[in-house]
């Protein structure tokens, strides 16, 4: 999956994340982890689920273990309905 | 009511009537006394002009056949369509004030419009987005008869050039218990007469001040996001609420800035990050007038 142009606010008094989808008019509201993610696999490069947690847990500062895959995977599944993810062009 | 003004609305129910109201021109034109009524009641401070055009055109017309008689009703048509069901014709006059609201919220995309009250004191704006039902229009009658200028009770309209607030000020709408809550605060309220309407509340509209109405041309920036609750009962709280939450808020109360885009989301989110964002839960008017009184001075 690789990211969408989408608009993307932060404020300086929490570290929540608003992003806007221009072609949709949807706005969603992230935690700065799920926007991490996001930015993870917005590079337009196939990434493992593996690699993502392993990045992730080091950002995050906590281990990568089954409790942050199965976090990670949610994540991407609720960004990719929500539309915040298009699949990568073949 | 001056001889000039009541001129001009003699002509209601042919020409018709150009009224200036905050950004739009609206000509009304209606046969029926209800509307010339509640016009003289509750629009005598607004500019009028004879006949002419308007961004939006109104025209409250008497029931067809048997609803002309028995159980009369009265129909809105609006830019020359009908888009409501007729109501009763006691309900004329309200019903042209529904019908400016439809306006507004479907056509004035030159602005990003919220649903939401909205004041102004010492040239900082005060928005309260909220959905029907959380007490907004209670809450802003009240911080009106406290003297804060009114901009509207039903829509924040923002300049998305320049992110300043338009005020569009009209009668504000009271329903069921909150018609005595106010009328107690302030016996000089005018009020128009009680009617039920189509969902069965009490309701009826309050006059706003004629200095809100006479400096209708007067834009102000925004300074507060309060996103206020009713809570009977319970006690006034007001908490930071973060910009982004804030920004949510503000957005799911906005029915248009999808029509203008990016521009209209950026209009937003620049308008949150002027401002100082809190959510407030009340019941009680007196302490969360005190308590808005204070956060907005400093």
């Amino acid at each position: 999956m690789v990211a969408k142009q989408l608009i993307w606010t932060h404020y300086d008094d929490g570290d929540e994340w608003v992003v806007y989808d221009p072609f949709s008019a949807d706005i969603h509201l992230l935690t700065a982890s799920a926007r991490l993610l996001w930015t993870l696999v917005s590079d337009e490069q196939p990434h493992t689920i593996h690699d993502l947690v392993v990045t992730l847990a080091a950002e995050l500062g906590r281990s990568p273990d089954d409790e942050l895959t199965a976090v990670t995977r949610e994540t991407l599944s609720s960004m990719d309905r929500a539309g915040l993810l298009r699949p990568m062009p073949s | 009511m001056s001889p000039a003004t009541r001129s001009i609305l003699s002509l209601l129910g042919t020409r018709g009537v150009q009224v200036a109201i905050g950004p739009f021109l609206v000509h009304v034109r209606s046969e029926l006394t209800g509307v010339r009524d509640y016009l003289e009641r509750f629009y005598d401070d607004f500019p009028m002009a004879e006949g002419g055009e308007g961004h939006f055109d109104l025209a409250v017309v008497a029931g067809r056949g048997m609803r002309r008689w028995v159980r009369p009703q009265a129909s809105i048509v609006i830019n020359g369509a009908r888009p409501f069901l007729p109501l009763p014709a006691l309900l004329a006059g309200a019903s042209m004030e529904w019908g400016m609201n439809w306006c507004v919220g479907r056509s004035a995309h030159h602005w990003v419009a919220v649903h939401a009250a909205v004041v102004e004191r010492g040239g900082r704006v005060l928005i309260l987005p909220a959905p029907p039902g959380s007490g907004k229009s209670t809450l802003c009658a009240a911080l009106v008869c406290a003297g804060w200028r009114l901009f509207s009770d039903e829509f924040a309209l923002i300049d998305p050039d320049s992110g300043r607030v338009l005020p569009i000020p009209r009668p504000i709408s009271l329903k069921e218990a909150s018609i005595e809550v106010i009328r107690r605060r302030d016996p000089q309220v005018v009020f128009g007469p009680e009617a039920h309407d189509t969902e069965g509340s009490r309701f009826v509209h309050m006059r706003p001040p004629s200095d809100s109405v006479r400096r209708a041309d007067e834009s102000a920036r925004p300074g507060w996001v309060i996103v206020p609750r009713f809570m009977a009962g319970k006690p006034t709280t007001l908490e930071r609420l973060p910009k982004a939450q804030a920004l949510m808020q503000v957005t799911d109360q906005s029915f248009n800035y999808n029509y203008l885009g990016p521009k209209g989301y950026t209009c937003l989110a620049e308008l949150v990050r002027e401002t100082d964002c809190y959510r407030l839960e009340y019941s009680d008017l007196d302490e969360v007038l005190a308590l808005l009184a204070r956060v907005t001075a400093s």
